[in-house]
């Protein structure tokens, strides 16, 4: 099984560290811009795609599309959104984000 | 190694059919519902592009004219990039019976063939495609 995750930023790298702490999948990481290039390169089996609805909602979208786009159906996309805002630190829980790439 | 294949097609069901195709055949698939989209990928991914099938009619703000037959872009431009090329549609469907005329007159100015699968048959598409990369 091999992870990409699209998020260039610090959570990115937070989530990474978490999944490769505790699962040891390999994880691969990718800003927005280059998610599907990446994709098609790397063929993933799970594709995580964080989004800020603050900032980059509307790009988000636009990467969960061209992905799904081109992924076949074996392919799991999750896209977990959070408010700059309001959540200030990790906005996410980590079992949620391991529900969302089907690791629990 | 060129194994991408662009699709340009505005309606979902169309590219999902398209899309099957593609993935049958081994070929990865990036699949575009606009002109910007189309050209956004063709920048992108111009040196992985194994080639390009698409339609003609795209809408402009969600509405059909006769000036909307703008997937002749996507034509010129792989043929100016030299990526194989074919298209899909139904040219008369949308009143648009000079679109038949403007491919024959490409493909005399570029000394290159331009296949045409009518009727959204995109499983016919895809076997012109491949011919034209087997000849070429």
């Amino acid at each position: 099984m091999k992870i990409l995750l699209v998020d260039n930023g610090i959570l990115g790298g937070v989530i990474e560290a978490i999944i490769i702490i505790s699962s040891k999948i390999p994880t691969i990481r990718s800003s927005h811009e280059d998610a599907l290039e990446t994709f098609l390169l790397e063929d993933p089996d799970r594709v995580l795609i964080f989004e800020s609805w603050s900032e980059k909602k509307e790009l988000s979208v636009t990467t969960a599309t061209d992905i799904r786009n081109s992924a076949t159906s074996e392919v799991i996309i999750k896209t977990i959104g959070f408010d700059r805002e309001k959540d200030l630190v990790l906005p996410i829980e980590l079992n949620e984000i391991l529900q969302a790439i089907n690791l629990v | 190694m060129k194994n991408i294949i662009l699709v340009v097609e505005d309606k979902i069901e169309e590219q999902m059919i398209a899309k099957n195709i593609v993935l049958e055949s081994g070929k990865k698939i990036i699949i575009a519902g606009t002109l910007e989209k189309a050209e956004e990928f063709i920048d992108k991914f111009n040196d992985k592009l194994y080639g390009i099938m698409t339609d003609i009619h795209l809408p402009i703000n969600d509405t059909w004219t006769e000036a909307s037959a703008n997937g002749l872009s996507v034509v010129i431009t792989a043929l100016r990039l030299g990526i194989p090329c074919v298209v899909c549609t139904d040219d008369v469907a949308h009143g648009a019976r000079y679109v038949a005329h403007i491919l024959s007159r490409l493909e005399q100015l570029s000394s290159r063939k331009i296949p045409t699968a009518t009727s959204k048959n995109w499983a016919d598409a895809f076997k012109k495609l491949s011919s034209l990369l087997e000849e070429s």
